[in-house]
């Protein structure tokens, strides 16, 4: 299975929201990520057909999606980053309704709701009303109807907001287990999510791609820039509008350590540490902190 | 498991099995006697076996008159209610009214608030954020629209049977008077009701078209003082005239309502602050 998108755009009235991006996904995790307007959410609804590119094409296995229409459709799953659902509905109505959209016959979808709800966790919320949910209730049942119909291509936009640790662990689980032959799409701001699954991560700013390539390709990128500077309180100051301080903690003497990206070394007394994904995504959006 | 491989699977299922027979028919040996044919057999039984795994994980989707049929569960149950009063007050009108006028009004009402009812279910996609959603399904914003207004459509149409019939029956109109005080109101109302639902905020949508709604009634009862139905056959024609304006206003905004959701997220956000 390949997704090709062909110098896809976006514009809305004078502002460019995705700029002639192109790419080809085959089966696989990538995690896109971006700073907030960067064009990830756009480019989701795009790549879910609920956009219309103002300028390019997206097909699958050679087929214009707009061609394909139902046919594409069905091989989607989607959680929006703005998830609605009907407050009156039980959990499993909500599966139900989403499984009649997708297509599934009333034979299978209550067995199949029945087994995501187990898996999300929810199984005995199954008969409560959506709307005594919680945030990440709400956020675990959006993941599920989002594989009610084993789709081929799974979009998530920020699947993990709202999620508490323990569920983002088995948020994680989940989305390794389904994508062995399958094409997931995620986008978070959570960057430890897109470094423990994705095995390719693509950077987004101003509706493009600036950077593409697997985890530890993208943060080797970064090697050689990532300091540990301890420091007092006046020097800790000083460094902090200089260069761009990643975490601060106080150290056992009571003096601040600063993880710090810099180019070159800082202080005479920097060490250097291994960079994360987390190092590459403040240093490539530094302007926009 | 990929959901793609199901059809060359039975292409192959199917030509192994002619291969299988075709041989024993060659070799005059009768159906499976030979020692030989054992693992072909078991072959055949582990390819057959992941063929019916195969289409119970993909089973084919549900044609479009299934899915309507699909929806009518999840229209909410205040909407059967009000349609069930509106049936009762047709009985009501037909057996308890004092005078053909009365009935000519309540007639009236029924049209105009049987249009009304379903609109809150048309609407829910918009309302509850749910669109975007729906927009990447199979049966997408669109074909979900479409089947609301097929349910709710339906569903008004057995109200305003219910009172066409009842009522003449019973003797308190005869069967055209009816049809001329239910249908204007209706097609009327429920036109103006899917323009303020495509062009109105969700938070509005729902004031406007109560306002519409007695707009049209108040026009109703107005226009039949003027233009009595029972009135020579100059008002009959009158009435008809203003039944198909309004029906082909009502079908002109379906229409409209449909493409709208067929669009995507891009006309349904622009219509997210309109004009009112």
């Amino acid at each position: 299975m390949e997704l090709t998108l062909d110098r896809l755009s976006k514009q809305f009235g004078e502002k460019i929201a995705v700029d002639r991006v192109s790419a080809t996904l085959t089966p696989g995790v990538y995690g896109l990520l971006g700073a907030n307007g960067a064009g990830k959410t756009t480019l989701m609804r795009m790549l879910c057909d609920v956009l219309r590119p103002t300028s390019g094409q997206i097909a699958l296995n050679g087929r214009s999606v707009r061609a394909l229409g139902a046919e594409y459709r069905s091989h989607l799953g989607y959680l929006p980053q703005d998830f609605g659902y009907y407050p009156e509905f039980t959990a499993l109505d909500f599966m139900g309704y989403m499984a009649a959209l997708k297509g599934i016959p009333a034979s299978v979808s209550r067995r199949r709701s029945l087994e995501l709800l187990d898996a999300v966790g929810l199984r005995d919320m199954a008969k409560r009303r959506i709307k005594t949910f919680s945030g990440g209730m709400k956020q675990r049942l959006g993941i599920a109807q989002a594989m009610l119909n084993q789709p081929g291509i799974l979009v998530l936009d920020e699947p993990t907001a709202g999620l508490d640790p323990k569920e983002r662990v088995r948020f994680r689980n989940l989305i390794a287990s389904f994508a062995q032959d399958k094409i997931v799409v995620l986008s978070t701001h959570i960057v430890s999510d897109v470094e423990s699954i994705a095995d390719e991560v693509i950077v987004m700013r101003a509706g493009s791609f600036i950077m593409r390539g697997h985890p530890e390709t993208i943060v080797s990128a970064l090697e050689g820039k990532v300091w540990e500077c301890v420091a007092d309180a006046r020097e800790a100051a000083a460094l902090e509008s200089r260069f761009i301080v990643a975490n601060a903690h106080y150290t056992p003497d009571g003096r601040n350590a600063l993880r710090v990206i810099a180019d070159r070394c800082p202080t005479p007394s920097a060490t250097p540490l291994r960079p994360t994904l987390e190092d590459v995504y403040l240093h490539v959006f530094r302007d926009e902190l | 498991m990929t959901s793609f491989p199901r059809p060359r699977a039975a292409e192959q299922l199917e030509a192994r099995l002619r291969a299988h027979y075709a041989a024993q028919r060659t070799d005059g040996r009768p159906r499976g006697s030979a020692i030989g044919d054992e693992q072909r057999l078991r072959q055949l039984a582990a390819l057959m076996a992941q063929e019916r795994q195969g289409a119970a994980a993909t089973p084919r989707p549900m044609g479009f008159v299934a899915f309507v049929a699909s929806q009518v569960r999840f229209v909410p149950r205040w909407t059967w209610i009000v349609q069930a009063a509106l049936m009762a007050l047709a009985l009501l009108l037909a057996t308890g009214a004092q005078s053909a006028q009365a009935v000519a009004m309540g007639t009236s009402l029924i049209g105009g608030a049987a249009a009304l009812a379903g609109l809150p279910s048309l609407l829910a996609s918009k309302s509850f954020n749910t669109a975007e959603l729906e927009c990447a399904c199979y049966f997408d914003c669109a074909g979900a629209t479409a089947a609301r207004l097929i349910v709710i459509g339906c569903s008004d149409a057995l109200v305003l049977g219910c009172a066409a019939l009842c009522i003449p029956l019973l003797g308190a109109l005869s069967l055209l008077e009816v049809l001329l005080h239910l249908c204007p109101p209706f097609f009327a109302g429920a036109a103006g009701c899917l323009l303020i639902a495509r062009r109105a905020r969700p938070a509005n949508t729902l004031p406007w078209a109560l306002c519409w709604t007695a707009i049209v009634l108040a026009c109703a009862y107005g226009f039949a003082a003027v233009a009595p139905v029972a009135y020579e056959g100059t008002s009959i024609a009158v009435w008809g005239c203003a039944a198909l304006a309004a029906a082909l206003w009502l079908a002109r905004e379906a229409y409209l309502l449909l493409d709208c959701a067929a669009r995507g997220l891009d006309a349904l956000k622009a219509t997210a602050s309109p004009v009112w």
